[in-house]
């Protein structure tokens, strides 16, 4: 038997009271003043000398209804274990955020993220609704609030066992931001749907390493609402030691320099690492764990304080690889100590020259252009002077066709064609009379021109730098064009070309260089030429990037690197007009195939970092697919930057509160047994029973007292 | 029975009436009180066994070489042929102190009225009896030590101050009654008479001392004793928590345990505040409130003669 309030049955002591009053005689009443005490000694208070007790039965009467009545506000009851508490309360709702992003893989961050959530769910009331849900770049409900209605009370702890056993830790990024405030949406949103339970209390309990790389930019536009709690059930790695690997990519305009090929790399320190000395090594991709040199001296020291990161070039890779991994040695967590890396391949560039001379002559146009397009890393260009044959079977081929004399006739056909079919060609018209080839080329009106008549030299004037081609003058350091004085050039009827544009006029009005779209293809004439006989162009400063810019444009030369992190939306750069027919199919690291849409974009199919690529025919691309560098940032984010982005947390309850609380669940349980045993009900009963015997025996003892006396 | 004596007792019996203390205390007024009960005894003296005592025969000396012959009796020596010396005004001229104890102990009273207030209307009495009679009365009161004086004084409004001064609620603490008789001893020079008007339930040593100081100096001194008949008899019956008026102490008495104790030592006490009066020839009178007041004036009367008596005969 146990009691409710066991401080009631301490009343059972008041049994003592009828018996004190019985013993002790008189204490003294009142008081009297005197005035003066000094004839009187104290007495003491005299206890009655009767120790023999009168009407033993009455006073054991009204003891037994003391106890009695003590024991019924004690609130007896009998324990049952069987009895589970059924709460009176409404429960809470909450959403539980688990981190799948890719710095959970370390340790055993994961296993306890598991037992962190099973625990939280072993911890939720019947009546409490939750929502299960894993996030990393992307946020996916596993078990959602009308899931857990359905589930019986009973196998939710095994649904959601089951539900984490299916999922491991992916390779993307923590979007910290957007998954909050997605599980604050999905409070809401049943919130909404539940009408009478909006006022139940809702949480959320992130369970994550809570890693500084974690985004939260979202947060800041978000307005945080305040009937929303977060608690953050936090796991920890058993080592701290994180160093993370990512390769930084080259600039745009370093591509033609020498070090193009220098893979530079950037090693990220966490703030929280004890160690500091790493080593650095290329792996092969086939036996990723092995180094593919086995002397030391393939591996690189690396010294990296803790908190800090390091930009360094690595050595160069082994040669004739052509997709290749870095790797990081000590490190603890090895997760982000892996990078991917394809080179880039030169490209294989052709441009056809048409013109009368050879490339030896330094007054002639050939010998400027071949040195204005030199080989760089990047790109390998061969002009070549071919015949029509050497051209039907090289057509796709050619990248650019520059023509400085008037074609001979059977070129004409093939560079109509070329130019139909998409080609770029540069004329630079040699004299007036050459302007009727440019009619025949592009088979429009003829075209008149005449030869400039200038005293001295002209200069270019307008100049569109807003057009590609120009653009990269454009800035005020580079759009002087004053200095290159033309000494001859021709005056064309740009009305005999309808929809040119322009892109450069003389000082004197006429057009120096006109685009003209002919069919897919694009002609460039320029009304001047670039050999020191015309003008001072190719001795200028501007030649070589105007003569590149006109190569890459033609050639379609991608600037954007093909590298990218798990996570991201990849376009396939397999252009569609270079051959290779059919489907794209996408051929992850670990040789699924997938095929993807025919717009070459895919979200979700880079899920693991490693060497991808894309297929279209016989055609191939590779491309490097990075872990998210924000991972590497595992030093633990401060819960008060949380705060200061206006989350309202519980405060985590400290021993004395958890105490707190199972007591009340004790309580609370023991109150609900006793409503319904009600032993008191009988208690009350019997102790008036008691009681109506006292009086009835007390009325029987007076009688038997007073009646004797009565005669006298 | 003769007329005279039927009026006699009729006067007394309404004196009776009126000097009742109980009745007496009801009234209001000090100095109505204390007319009532003067004017109640002068009224009956005439006709009372102490006929013929007069201040005037004290007053009249024989004729001794060496007098001032200024003094004597010019018309009593036409009558009789005999010298007489007329002290009469210089008798008169009585210079008397009125020392009333005003400590807590004298608050209590188990009658409706308190000792204290039983002291004050019989010291009134006096220092009225007194003014009837042109002498200087003036009023001293202490507790612990001496609280106010008013000298001794015989003019206009004199007796309303000393009235006002009995009226005046008493603060006192415990009672010295050594301490103050000391203190007074001292500032008294003139000679006269000192009516002491105490409980004197206070510490005794130094008490013999100081009255022999005030003898000393030649004042005639008379102690009225005044108790309550509760203090006398100590009737209590339930046991109780008595508190001590002047020191707020407790103590639990059970009465019938320490009643005989208690009668004992009060007598003991009071025997020998009597015997310290007697050794210095002081005029000892012990008073119960529920005693009527004009027997104290009575009792002073007949001091004031055996003391003019004394004086005589040490004259003779």
């Amino acid at each position: 038997m146990s009691f409710l309030a066991p401080l009631y049955a301490a009343g059972i002591l008041a049994v003592s009271l009828p018996i004190l009053f019985h013993l002790i005689r008189r204490t003294p009443r009142g008081r009297v003043t005197f005035s003066s005490l000094m004839f009187l000694t104290p007495s003491p208070p005299r206890v009655t000398r009767r120790s023999r007790l009168e009407n033993l039965w009455l006073l054991f009467l009204r003891g037994l209804a003391i106890c009695l009545l003590a024991l019924a506000f004690a609130r007896p009851f009998f324990r049952d274990a069987n009895l589970i508490p059924v709460a009176q309360s409404e429960g809470e709702r909450v959403v539980l955020l688990v981190d799948t992003s890719a710095s959970m893989r370390r340790d055993d961050l994961w296993d306890q993220a598991v037992k962190n959530t099973l625990a939280e769910i072993e911890q939720r009331a019947a009546n409490d609704r939750v929502a299960l849900v894993a996030f990393d770049s992307h946020i996916r409900p596993l078990i959602t609030f009308a899931e857990w209605d359905e589930l019986p009370s009973g196998e939710r702890p095994h649904a959601v066992r089951s539900e984490l056993e299916n999922i491991k830790p992916s390779w993307r990024a923590t979007h910290l931001d957007a998954a909050l405030t997605a599980a604050v949406d999905l409070l809401a949103g049943d919130a909404v749907e539940d009408a009478p339970s909006a006022t139940a209390a809702k949480r959320i309990v992130l369970i994550s390493d809570l890693q500084q790389g974690g985004r939260l930019t979202g947060l800041q536009a978000h307005r945080w609402p305040e009937d929303v709690q977060v608690s953050i059930a936090t796991v920890t790695p058993k080592s701290t030691t994180n160093a993370g690997l990512q390769i930084v990519a080259a600039a745009a305009d370093e591509r033609h320099t020498d070090d193009a090929n220098t893979v530079r790399v950037r090693i990220d320190n966490a703030a929280d690492s004890s160690q500091d000395r790493f080593q650095l090594a290329w792996v092969d991709l086939q036996k990723e764990q092995t180094e593919t040199r086995k002397s030391d001296s393939a591996r690189m020291d690396v010294y990296v304080p803790a908190g800090q990161s390091r930009i360094l070039s690595v050595p160069p890779r082994p040669d004739g690889v052509k997709t290749a991994a870095l790797k990081l040695f000590g490190d603890d967590q090895s997760f982000d100590n892996v990078v991917y890396h394809v080179a880039t391949q030169p490209l294989a560039l052709t441009v056809w020259y048409l013109g009368n001379e050879l490339g030896d002559d330094p007054r002639q146009p050939r010998y400027f252009l071949e040195r204005a397009l030199t080989e760089t890393p990047a790109r390998k260009v061969q002009i070549v002077a071919m015949d029509e044959e050497a051209f039907a079977s090289a057509e796709h081929d050619i990248s650019l066709a520059v023509l400085t004399a008037v074609p001979h006739e059977p070129h004409v056909a093939p560079l109509k064609k070329y130019l139909h079919e998409g080609g770029t060609l540069l004329f630079a018209l040699p004299s007036a009379a050459a302007v009727e080839s440019v009619s025949q080329l592009t088979g429009g009106s003829s075209l008149t021109a005449e030869e400039a008549a200038t005293d001295s030299y002209a200069m270019l004037g307008e100049i569109q730098f807003d057009h590609p081609l120009f653009a990269p003058f454009s800035e005020a350091r580079f759009s002087d064009f004053t200095t290159i004085h033309f000494w001859k050039h021709r005056r064309i009827d740009e009305s005999g070309l309808p929809g040119a544009e322009v892109l450069a006029r003389f000082d004197d009005g006429a057009p120096a260089i006109v685009e003209s779209r002919v069919g897919a293809g694009t002609l460039l004439l320029l009304t001047s030429g670039w050999h020191p006989e015309d003008s001072q162009l190719a001795l200028s400063s501007k030649f070589a990037p105007l003569m590149n810019a006109i190569l890459e444009r033609s050639a379609r030369v991608n600037h954007e690197l093909p590298s990218y992190t798990v996570g991201d939306t990849v376009v396939c750069t397999l252009d569609d007009e270079g051959g290779g027919e059919g489907e794209i199919i996408l051929e992850s690291p670990g040789a699924d195939r997938s095929p993807i849409a025919i717009n070459g974009r895919t979200t979700d199919a880079t899920d693991a970092p490693g060497i991808y690529h894309f297929q279209r025919g016989d055609r191939s691309q590779a491309f490097a697919v990075n872990l998210p560098p924000q991972e590497s940032k595992t030093a633990a984010l401060p819960v008060e930057h949380l705060e200061q982005l206006g989350l309202i947390f519980e405060q985590p309850p400290t021993a004395a509160q958890l105490e707190k609380q199972a007591q009340q669940q004790r309580q609370l349980k023991n109150r609900e047994l006793e409503s319904r045993q009600k032993i008191w009900h009988w208690l009350v009963l019997a102790a008036l029973i008691v009681l109506i015997l006292e009086t009835w025996w007390a009325g029987r003892t007076a009688r038997a007292v007073t009646s004797p006396t009565e005669p006298a | 029975m003769s007329i005279a004596a039927a009026n006699s007792t009729g006067a007394a019996r309404r004196n009776d009436e009126i000097l009742d203390p109980g009745s007496l205390m009801r009234i209001k007024s000090l100095e109505l009180r204390a007319k009532i009960v003067v004017q109640g005894f002068l009224h009956g003296l005439h006709r009372s066994p102490y006929h013929g005592f007069s201040v005037e025969f004290s007053e009249y000396r024989q004729y001794s070489p060496g007098d001032d012959p200024r003094y004597l009796d010019w018309k009593l020596y036409a009558r009789s042929d005999r010298h007489y010396i007329k002290r009469f005004e210089d008798e008169t001229n009585l210079r008397c102190n009125l020392v009333l104890d005003s400590s807590r102990s004298m608050s209590y009273g188990s009658l409706p009225y308190n000792k204290a207030e039983y002291a004050a209307t019989l010291a009134a009495t006096l220092a009225y009896f007194l003014s009837l009679q042109h002498d200087a009365v003036g009023l001293v009161r202490f507790d612990e030590r001496i609280e106010d004086i008013l000298p001794p004084q015989y003019r206009p409004g004199q007796l309303r101050r000393l009235m006002l001064a009995l009226e005046r609620p008493a603060a006192g603490r415990g009672t010295d009654v050594s301490e103050p008789l000391r203190q007074f001893a001292e500032y008294v020079s003139r000679r006269g008479i000192v009516v002491i008007l105490s409980d004197c339930l206070a510490n005794l040593d130094g008490l013999e001392t100081a009255l022999g100081t005030l003898r000393s100096r030649g004042q005639d001194v008379i102690l009225f004793q005044i108790l309550d008949p509760a203090e006398t008899k100590f009737e209590f019956t339930e046991s109780v928590l008595f508190e001590d008026l002047e020191t707020g102490r407790d103590m639990y008495v059970d009465p019938q345990q320490v009643r005989a104790g208690y009668l004992q030592k009060l007598e003991a006490h009071n025997q020998s505040v009597r015997a310290a009066c007697d050794k210095l020839g002081i005029e000892y009178v012990a008073m119960l409130t529920d005693q009527p007041v004009d027997a104290a004036l009575h009792d002073f009367l007949q001091a004031r003669m055996r003391r003019g008596r004394r004086v005589t005969r040490r004259a003779v």
